[in-house]
């Protein structure tokens, strides 16, 4: 038994008397004792009684059930009603203050015993719930999440701060309405209202849910927050759902590190994209000197045919045809070398990639010739189409080109082959190898070797394949390398020949 | 690309361009053509190597950088091998060091792309010039050579002793035999090797390379 400091209330003073009698034989205080319920109050809290025995017929104004009612209000001290009285109407009046026993005169010691210790009992476990209550408010009050609970019709029954500053209403005006008209969301792109708003669809299917990307909260005052958010079901002791619980945030500061980030990436790629050319600019200067060559040694055959003293007017046209075959041939490598070096955003367009691997071979021949390497070149046909971005993919043809040469100029005696072939892989993607006989992979190195930064050159700054990497993984398809037969080195990486095998960000 | 018959083209050189673009094969064909001259093209080293025209009278336009063995690793080649074609070479780049070594190798000219045609025109005459005075001069070499081959070796002996200087009494008691028997060998030589006088043998000795038999030796046993 816990002793206890209780408050009796009792008009009638021989029956006071006698129940702290009967306190006392059970072992708890009585810390006072009065007839009038008007002073019920200032004595329960002055005698700090943590129990009250509260009869309801008193002297005074105030009878019983009044000064229950305040000690409810001001200290919530549990009160015990003992009453002669049984009737409907008193029990209905008592119950409202919610008692915490009802004792019928007369009682038993055991059923005072008894009521006082339950009451007692449930008092501890109402002021946990309730300290449990108050912790709840905190935390959610002080979180930097928005938080919106709402009953099984999905109507608001609760809203912390940061629930009403992003939806721009107060707690106490969106209380009892439906969700959808406290929490309006579109979607970003289309601008069309999200069919179902996320507290329904957890009532319905009664599990956690994640909001759809690109979602955007119209607040009451007109902003608009990209938000990211989830909700779930509130169940009770029955398993049954009674509500939902639905947390968002602002996402827009997150959203502006993201396109900070992916500009800085698209600027690398760019950079790199133009160290490469760099390299490359003796080789590609001698593919425009070519055709540059055959217009000037072509127009002059051409004036030579018409300076004759029978000028030749057949073979001047031929010449002169060949001026302009010569100059589209310019025009086509400075093309694709402008597109190159040209930044532009990520394009994703429907492209043939066995031409994109004949241009960047192009730009590369007489790289390839200084070298001494022979190129093979085995580009099928179903392999052709693929999506992506053209420039990009080039950019790591390029590069992986350009390690197969490093990788052979460094061997002296075996054949040089660069084996480059493309293949439909039958599972959506087309596969793309570069085979060199170079010097291979370093059995050590070759996880690392897409690892930025890391290189096994004087010069590189090890960006090159770890950009090949993540320039092929933003297309959904991935990059590997692996040791060729008898040796050198094989780069191989698939690209989805449809959009649906796209995991592209389309935001990025 | 070509008939198998070599004579017909023995008259008219003609210029055989290597080079693995067939824009700039095409043009410089329409160059050379238009004036006048005649042209085969080959789109690598083996190519032309496989066409058999190594001894046709001309020259080489080579690219410096082709596929396979370069341009200069292939006229190394042609000059190890004792092939005497003229090359001129044209070059993407003004490289120095190429030049040099091109030049270095007996190289006609090194041009840089784009060509000046009067300077390849220039390259090509003089190339065409210095590979007929070479095969006269072979073709020379050829007939001096056939006909020493119709001396005996006695006669030989007697022709290295003319050219060395000796007088016939000298060369009487060099090799043991009478003057008269010098004067009749040598008679022999002057007429087999078509010559009519000591300073024209002595000019086809040096082409032949004679190496003289010990002039010293003389001096000595007298």
């Amino acid at each position: 038994m816990t002793p206890a400091r209780i408050l009796i209330v009792e008009d009638n003073r021989v029956v006071a008397r006698d129940i702290r009698g009967q306190l006392s034989n059970i072992g708890h205080t009585v810390v006072g004792m009065t007839a009038r319920g008007d002073n019920a109050v200032e004595l329960a809290l002055t005698a700090r009684a943590e129990i009250v025995l509260m009869d309801i017929r008193l002297e005074g104004s105030l009878d019983g059930i009044g000064a229950a009612q305040q000690i409810r209000e001001h200290c919530k001290i549990p009160v015990i009603f003992l009453t002669a009285y049984a009737d409907d109407e008193t029990v209905q009046r008592a119950s409202h203050t919610e008692p915490f026993g009802y004792l019928l005169k007369p009682f038993e010691e055991l059923e005072l015993r008894t009521a006082i210790e339950m009451a007692l009992y449930n008092h501890a476990a109402e002021r946990k719930l309730r300290e449990s209550e108050r912790r709840f408010v905190a935390i959610l009050s002080s979180i930097g999440d928005a938080v919106i609970a709402t009953d099984e019709e999905t109507r608001v029954t609760f809203m912390n701060p940061v629930a009403e500053a992003l939806t721009g209403w107060p707690q106490r005006e969106a209380i009892g309405r439906p969700l959808a008209e406290i929490f309006r969301i579109v979607n970003e792109e289309t601008r069309q209202r999200v069919v179902e708003d996320p507290a329904r669809q957890v009532l319905s299917l009664g599990t956690s849910v994640g909001l759809a990307n690109h979602t955007m909260l119209l607040a009451r005052d007109g902003r608009e927050l990209p938000i990211d958010d989830c909700g779930s079901p509130i169940i009770d002791d029955g398993g049954r759902i009674t509500g939902a619980v639905l947390v968002f945030r602002d996402i827009s500061q997150r959203r502006q590190m993201e396109e900070t980030l992916r500009k800085a990436q698209a600027d690398l790629v760019h950079v790199a994209r133009l160290t490469t050319m760099g390299e490359l600019a003796v080789s590609i200067a001698h593919e425009v000197n070519q055709p540059l060559m055959g217009i000037v040694t072509n127009a002059e055959a051409c004036l030579l045919w018409l300076g004759k003293d029978q000028p030749d007017l057949d073979e001047a046209r031929k010449a002169a045809d060949r001026v302009v075959k010569n100059g589209h041939r310019t025009g086509d490598v400075l093309k694709s070398i402008r597109s190159l070096v040209r930044k532009s955003s990520r394009e994703l367009t429907k492209l043939d990639i066995n031409a994109a691997i004949m241009e960047v071979l192009g730009l590369m021949r007489s790289e390839l010739r200084r070298h001494e390497i022979s190129v093979e070149a085995e580009l099928s046909e179903d392999a052709r189409l693929v999506v992506g971005d053209r420039v990009q993919l080039q950019q790591v043809i390029l590069n992986l080109i350009l390690n197969a040469i490093e990788g052979m100029s460094a061997t002296a005696c075996q054949p040089r082959v660069l084996n480059l072939s493309s293949q439909n892989d039958k599972t959506g993607y087309t596969l793309i190898a570069i085979a060199d006989t170079g010097v291979g992979i370093d059995s050590t190195g070759s996880n690392r070797i897409f690892e930025p930064f890391f290189t096994t050159k004087q010069e590189g700054i090890g960006m090159g394949l770890s950009i090949c990497r993540s320039i092929v993984e933003a297309h959904g398809g991935r990059l590997w390398a692996s040791s060729n037969s008898p040796y050198g080195s094989i780069f191989r990486f698939t690209v989805p020949r449809s959009a649906n095998e796209l995991s592209f960000d389309p935001a990025a | 690309m070509n008939s198998h018959s070599t004579p017909p083209h023995e008259a008219q050189p003609t210029v055989m361009v290597i080079d693995d673009d067939r824009d700039i094969r095409e043009a410089l064909q329409g160059l050379l053509r238009s004036v006048g001259l005649r042209v085969e093209l080959f789109a690598s080293v083996q190519e032309f190597l496989d066409s058999g025209q190594l001894s046709r009278p001309g020259c080489l336009v080579l690219d410096v950088r082709l596929p396979g063995r370069s341009g200069l690793d292939f006229h190394d080649d042609l000059v190890s091998a004792n092939v005497h074609l003229p090359v001129v070479f044209i070059s993407g780049h003004a490289d120095v060091q190429m030049s040099v070594r091109a030049m270095k190798a007996g190289a006609i000219e090194f041009l840089t792309k784009p060509v000046r045609h009067q300077d390849l025109l220039d390259a090509i005459q003089r190339a065409i010039l210095y590979d007929g005075a070479h095969r006269e001069e072979q073709r020379t070499l050829g007939a001096i050579r056939t006909n020493f081959d119709k001396l005996t070796s006695r006669e030989r002996e007697v022709m290295a002793l003319v050219v060395a200087g000796r007088l016939n009494k000298q060369i009487a008691a060099e090799i043991g035999i009478s003057e008269a028997t010098v004067k009749f060998h040598r008679g022999q030589v002057m007429r087999k090797m078509h010559v009519r006088s000591v300073a024209e043998l002595v000019r086809i000795a040096d082409k032949l390379q004679l190496t003289h038999p010990q002039p010293q030796t003389t001096s000595t046993k007298v």
